[in-house]
């Protein structure tokens, strides 16, 4: 019997240290000693000229670099960026090089999750650093450390059905903006008069759907509000600016009826609704449309014309193996030469590149008369989004908490959001 | 008794002589014992190494503090349970979960019996309403819950439907009980069938002979059902009810695809809340807490009810 128990003890000793040595995988190499290093990169961009763009580029600086032998590009769903990254960096396997959201810089900063790339781009020859444009380099910004090098800087712009305003007779954006009268009050008021004389939602936030609090900074940015104080620190949702955004945009849902309600499923790229804020990417949705559609930036408020822009990132992961290799892909992927080629993709933040005829390379419906008040706009009153250093915790109190109170019919909106500034304040000190 | 010295009686009534006990038929027992073993051997090292490797992993990380994406980890003790019983969410959360666990749990079983005894007839084409009840069972959670949202979304399908009786529209994914209840029916009608297939398998085990004397007895149909059907089929009542409660504590895909949690925590069950402390708001440590708790409340539940079957089950106390 004890032979036997020593025998079975054996054997599951032997299996465990079998699977535990099976799980650990190859010993890591270190910086410097090997010569055939394989980088991984991950994108939340699916399309297959996204991934097969940066492929190239991969197999272009595997060519030029002395350790690097492959980059190996993954495509992933943004929703599932924290997911991904804190299952691969608990693992032990995280990618090298990735896109990042501003949304997630400073959280990333603070925790020493990104690899400072200034000696590297330093390092590199033709990088041209004062090309960048600074206002829009600042959220990677710390001191002298340089954490990411923004590779989209997309303003949300406003896209119109041009069919849906005349059948309705009703002014469109363009219309307005030629009267000079482009405000949220009074696209509030053609929106109604949309839904009013056909039914159909006049307005919907693309991406959106009541999760994504992000896609109300139009709102904001145009009354000069904000979810939080500069500094991060203290909650400004309960504000009189903020309170007369939201209420734009609550009476627009629940009291006009010209936005989709929360859970109601609408769809402006198939000519279903009168107008939708979305990023540049969006319009290789319409290029099979069937209808007549324009761009123009989002409506003004109090605080002006304000264009709430947002940003991507190619940052090196400190828990990565490579670290040295991957700043320097990165600084390779920030360099003129590389961003020219994917601009025509994903708007710039270098001067030198930042042009029309570059915006629209690959694009089969914009034009350089669309995208020119884009680049304006991203060049005088473009502001990035904002960011907290507790992003994912004060994000996902900030999107449940408005969902409870404020995307409520019948809510009062200074009441709403006092109650959200109660949920979020105590993440934000 | 010692079955190797004393005669045996068999089912049949028939007395049969003891073998003789020898070396050769130890032998024989030894090998048919390791090769039960060897067959045994795959499943038990598999929850050996996987299951005990994993619960001691999550358990360790549920007494630490740990930031992900700098890769630190603090020991901090039990403050993650403290702050179980501590957060102001739980309530709702443990309410919600627990809503979930009774219902699932009691109605799943009743209705997936009910719908067995009615599809346990000999009628022509009674196989097409079996298939029916099955083929939910078949299709994924996630697509089974995206064809709900579209029936359930404002002035969808079932808005629709109430609006032409003159009643809602409702809001039916807006948070409270009727989102709890609406998340049960669409739970409900996703799994019954196949707990519909176990007991139409166990009511067609009950032997005729037994019901027929219950018949010449005098027995009708609902002492018949009571007193004979049920008792026969209570080892499957008690396997269904079993799994159906530790399958309702997993309650996750309708929450995340569906309503989020939200408004605020008021669709929420642990399953989803260890998903968003961990994979939302990188607070593993704390997530992993919640799952030692969520493990402890499955295994307490099914060992009370466990300790309990001798009561419920027919032949469980001899």
């Amino acid at each position: 019997m004890r032979t036997t128990s020593r025998v079975s003890l054996t054997i599951a000793s032997l299996a465990i240290a079998g699977l535990l040595a099976a799980c650990s995988g190859p010993a890591s190499e270190s910086d410097g000693q090997a010569d055939d290093v394989q980088l991984r990169m991950t994108i939340w961009s699916a399309n297959p000229d996204h991934v097969a763009l940066f492929e190239e580029l991969g197999d272009e600086f595997a060519a030029e670099s002395p350790r690097v032998s492959s980059v190996k590009i993954e495509s992933f769903n943004l929703a599932d960026l924290d997911t991904l990254f804190t299952t691969q960096i608990a693992a032990g396997d995280p990618p090298d090089v990735s896109w990042l959201p501003v949304e997630s810089s400073l959280e990333y900063i603070r925790a020493g999750a990104l690899v400072d790339l200034r000696k590297t781009i330093d390092a590199t020859d033709d990088f041209d650093f004062d090309d960048l444009i600074p206002s829009l380099l600042e959220r990677w910004v710390d001191g002298d450390a340089v954490y990411g090098i923004p590779f989209s800087t997309g303003p949300l712009m406003m896209y119109f059905n041009k069919d849906l305003y005349a059948q309705a007779g009703v002014k469109d954006p363009a219309q307005l903006i030629a009267e000079g009268n482009w405000t949220w009050d009074a696209f509030r008021e053609t929106s109604k008069q949309l839904h009013d004389a056909l039914g159909t939602p006049a307005f919907v936030l693309n991406d959106f759907d009541f999760k994504n609090w992000t896609r109300l900074l139009p709102y904001m940015n145009a009354y000069g509000a904000s979810p939080w104080n500069a500094d991060a620190t203290a909650c400004t949702m309960d504000s009189d600016e903020m309170v007369d955004a939201m209420s734009v945009f609550h009476g627009m849902t629940f009291d006009d009826g010209s936005m989709p309600v929360p859970g109601q499923q609408v769809d402006f790229w198939g000519g279903q609704v009168g107008a939708t804020s979305a990023f540049l990417g969006s319009s290789a949705s319409l290029v099979d449309a069937d209808f007549e559609w324009g761009l123009v930036p989002t409506p003004a408020g109090p605080a002006g014309a304000v264009v709430s822009t947002g940003q991507a990132s190619i940052v090196a992961l400190a828990a990565g193996k490579h670290t040295s290799d991957a700043a320097e892909f990165v600084a390779f992927l920030g360099s003129k030469g590389a961003m020219e080629k994917y601009s025509g993709y994903f708007p710039p933040i270098r001067e030198s590149v930042l042009t029309p005829e570059i915006l629209i390379q690959n694009s089969k419906v914009l034009t350089p008369e669309m995208v020119q008040p884009m680049i304006d706009g991203i060049k005088k009153n473009g502001k990035v989004f904002p960011v907290a250093a507790n992003n994912a915790a004060v994000a996902d109190a900030l999107n449940s908490s408005l969902d409870e109170f404020l995307y409520q019919p019948g809510a009062d909106v200074a009441q709403a959001l006092s109650k959200v500034c109660g949920d979020i304040a105590p993440l934000l000190k | 008794m010692n079955q190797r010295t004393h005669p045996r009686v068999a089912a049949s009534g028939i007395v049969r002589a003891p073998r003789p006990a020898g070396r050769r038929r130890g032998g024989r027992d030894a090998g048919r014992n390791a090769f039960g073993y060897l067959l045994l051997a795959p499943q038990t090292l598999g929850l050996l190494v996987v299951g005990l490797v994993a619960i001691g992993g999550v358990v360790q990380l549920s007494l630490t503090r740990v930031n992900v994406l700098a890769g630190t980890r603090e020991f901090v003790g039990l403050e993650n349970y403290a702050r179980i019983f501590s957060d102001p969410d739980m309530g709702v959360i443990l309410t919600n979960t627990f809503f979930f666990v009774f219902v699932l749990s009691v109605a799943g079983t009743a209705l997936a019996l009910a719908l067995a005894v009615l599809l346990n007839q000999k009628l022509p084409g009674i196989n097409i309403f079996r298939s029916a009840i099955f083929i939910p069972a078949l299709v994924t959670t996630v697509a089974w819950t995206l064809v709900w949202r579209f029936i359930l979304q404002p002035e969808g399908l079932l808005d629709g439907m109430l609006g032409l009786v003159g009643a809602g529209p409702l809001p039916w994914l807006r948070g409270g009980w009727l989102t709890l209840a609406v998340f049960a029916v669409i739970q409900l009608t996703k799994n019954v069938g196949i707990n519909v297939m176990i007991f139409l398998a166990a009511l067609q085990a009950v032997p005729q002979e037994l019901i027929d004397a219950a018949r010449v007895d005098g027995a009708g149909p609902w002492s018949r059902f009571r007193h004979v059907v049920l008792p026969q089929i209570s080892p499957a009542i008690l396997m269904v009810f079993m799994l159906m409660i530790s399958g309702s504590f997993k309650v996750f895909e309708l929450v995340l695809l569906l309503t989020n949690g939200g408004p605020g925590v008021q669709t929420s069950v642990l399953a989803f809340e260890i998903f968003r402390q961990a994979f939302r708001l990188n607070d593993i440590g704390y997530a992993a807490a919640l799952a030692v708790f969520l493990f402890a409340l499955v295994l307490a539940l099914t060992g009370i009810i466990w300790q309990f079957r001798r009561r419920l089950v027919f032949h469980e106390a001899d």
